[in-house]
Order: structure tokens, then C-alpha cells, then sequence
């Protein structure tokens, strides 16, 4: 993997391996005029090798302005022959997708969907919505 | 657990806006920030090709530590080609902090879709789609 270290102090970039890759930049890169921002430290920027895809990741959106997630949604990543499949397993709800994003945005609008089903049956619901519902509950908000 | 693990937020921000430009710059004299050249298609005449550029994030209802990622990812195959991180500490919950990124030449190896995804502390927040094409604006 090749890292560029992009340091604000000194607003300068360093590309320690650039030899290493055909993207390399072409010169140095002065970027001091756009870094002084107080909140970020040090940035940092690789290229690297195509990655396999992750066997689990943490969703922090449904893509629902009406909603917020308070609490990250556990994503388990699978292939499944040419497909994706995301599987929010707290919930039992699944995502199918050709690559990975339109696994996660099947899978968020599958838990949006779900949430609001739910939200609206909430007092008759049976033993296991009512625990999916309950999980819901506790990592997803209305928005005031 | 550690004193840095115990200092990192687990509230999940909301991430307001994720913008590429050309240009960010942020102004001396009033501290806002200045985005030029938004765009969502880069027009290249050639594969691979590079660009510079910069990713403006808006986040709210966050406060604590966390460390920022932006990640490019070709969408169809899913390589990560770069990534972006960044430490930021925000005191208040009630108001949102915005900043940016100013990037080395990022390489774009083939036509297609890609995505700038902006995570926090390993939580997954959102993305900017870019198309990448051939030929003329």
C-alpha cells in the first residue's frame, strides 16, 4: 500500500513508496492554504491493492430524514455467486446487491421499511417482531 | 480498555452533507469554507487517469472524538483506491462542524461509478456517487 501523509503544519505531501505505483503524482503537492482547519489533524491518503470485501461492518444511516441511528447496525457481508448479500443480523433483514453499495442500500431500505411496518403494528405483534422491534427501537430514533 | 478508547464517542453523528470540488479554502478572515467547482461526473479523455481534488463533510449531532474516514471506492468492484482520515473533537452535540479534505491526485483506474464514503469511528455514514467517463463535459 502506498500512503501519502499530508501534514497540516507543514502543508506538505509525502509519498514515501511513490515509485511503488503507476499513479504516483506527478509533482509535489502544496496544499498549505487549504489545511488550516482547526478541527482535523493529520490526513492521510492511500492507494492500494483492489480489497476483498469485508466480512462485517457497523451502518450508522438508513437513509431516512424522518429517522436517526443512535446505535451502528451490525452488517454481516457475504457473496453469494455473482451477488452480494448484506445481512443486518440483529434483525434478520437482508440486502442484494451486484457490489457491496447496492447490497447496503437494499439492506437500509429494506430496515427502513421494516421500521416503519413495525412502528405502525407495534401493539400487535407477535413474540419474535416483537423482539425485532424492540432492537429497532433501541438503535433507531425519530428525528424530533 | 484504554484511556483513547474510553475517550471515543459512540454517539453516531448524522452526516448533514458529503460534496467533491475542485477547490475547498477555507477564509482567514471569517472561517468559512469555500467550495469551488462541485461536481458528480469528472470527464477525463483517458483511463487511468488522475485528479485532485477536494471532499467537504457537514456533520451534526456528534460530540466526542472520532476519527473520520473517506474512503474512495470504485463502486462496481469494490476497491478501496484511497483513503482519507482525520481526527476531529467536537465539544457540543447541539451545533454541526463542517471541514474538509484536500486531496493528493486520486487515480481512477477505469470508467465507472465511485463513491466517496465518509465513516466515524468505524461506522458507516454515508456516500458521495461520482461517475467517472470518457470524453467531453
Amino acid at each position: 500500500m502506498v500512503r501519502a501523509e499530508v501534514l497540516i503544519e507543514k502543508g506538505e505531501a509525502k509519498w514515501p513508496d511513490a515509485e511503488a505505483t503507476a499513479y504516483r503524482p506527478s509533482a509535489e503537492i502544496v496544499t498549505t492554504h487549504l489545511l488550516s482547519n482547526e478541527h482535523m489533524g493529520i490526513l492521510l491518503a492511500a492507494q492500494r491493492a483492489p480489497a476483498a470485501l469485508p466480512e462485517a461492518l457497523l451502518v450508522g444511516t438508513i437513509r431516512d430524514g424522518r429517522l436517526r441511528v443512535h446505535s451502528p447496525i451490525h452488517v454481516k457481508v457475504m457473496r453469494e455467486g455473482e451477488e452480494v448479500v448484506t445481512e443486518a443480523t440483529e434483525l434478520n433483514e437482508f440486502g442484494f446487491g451486484e457490489n457491496l453499495s447496492e447490497a447496503l442500500d437494499d439492506l437500509q431500505a429494506a430496515v427502513r421499511e421494516l421500521y416503519w411496518s413495525l412502528m405502525k403494528d407495534q401493539h400487535r405483534l407477535g413474540p419474535e417482531l416483537e423482539r425485532v422491534w424492540e432492537v429497532l427501537h433501541r438503535k433507531i430514533e425519530l428525528r424530533p | 480498555m484504554t484511556e483513547e478508547q474510553r475517550s471515543v464517542s459512540n454517539i453516531v453523528p448524522v452526516l448533514v452533507a458529503v460534496l467533491i470540488c475542485d477547490v475547498a479554502a477555507l477564509d482567514p478572515g471569517t472561517g468559512k469554507k469555500n467550495l469551488i467547482g462541485i461536481f458528480d461526473i469528472l470527464h477525463t479523455k483517458s483511463f487511468p487517469t488522475q485528479r485532485p481534488m477536494s471532499i467537504y463533510v457537514k456533520l451534526a449531532d456528534a460530540q466526542g472524538k472520532y476519527g473520520i474516514e473517506v474512503r474512495l471506492v470504485h463502486r462496481e468492484t469494490n476497491d478501496v483506491l484511497a483513503e482519507l482520515e482525520g481526527e476531529i473533537e467536537i465539544t457540543s452535540r447541539l451545533s454541526s462542524v463542517d471541514f474538509f479534505f484536500p486531496t493528493p491526485p486520486l487515480a481512477f483506474p477505469r470508467e465507472g461509478r465511485y463513491e466517496f464514503q465518509v465513516w466515524a469511528n468505524r461506522v458507516y455514514l454515508g456516500a458521495a456517487t461520482m461517475d467517472a467517463r470518457l470524453g467531453n463535459p
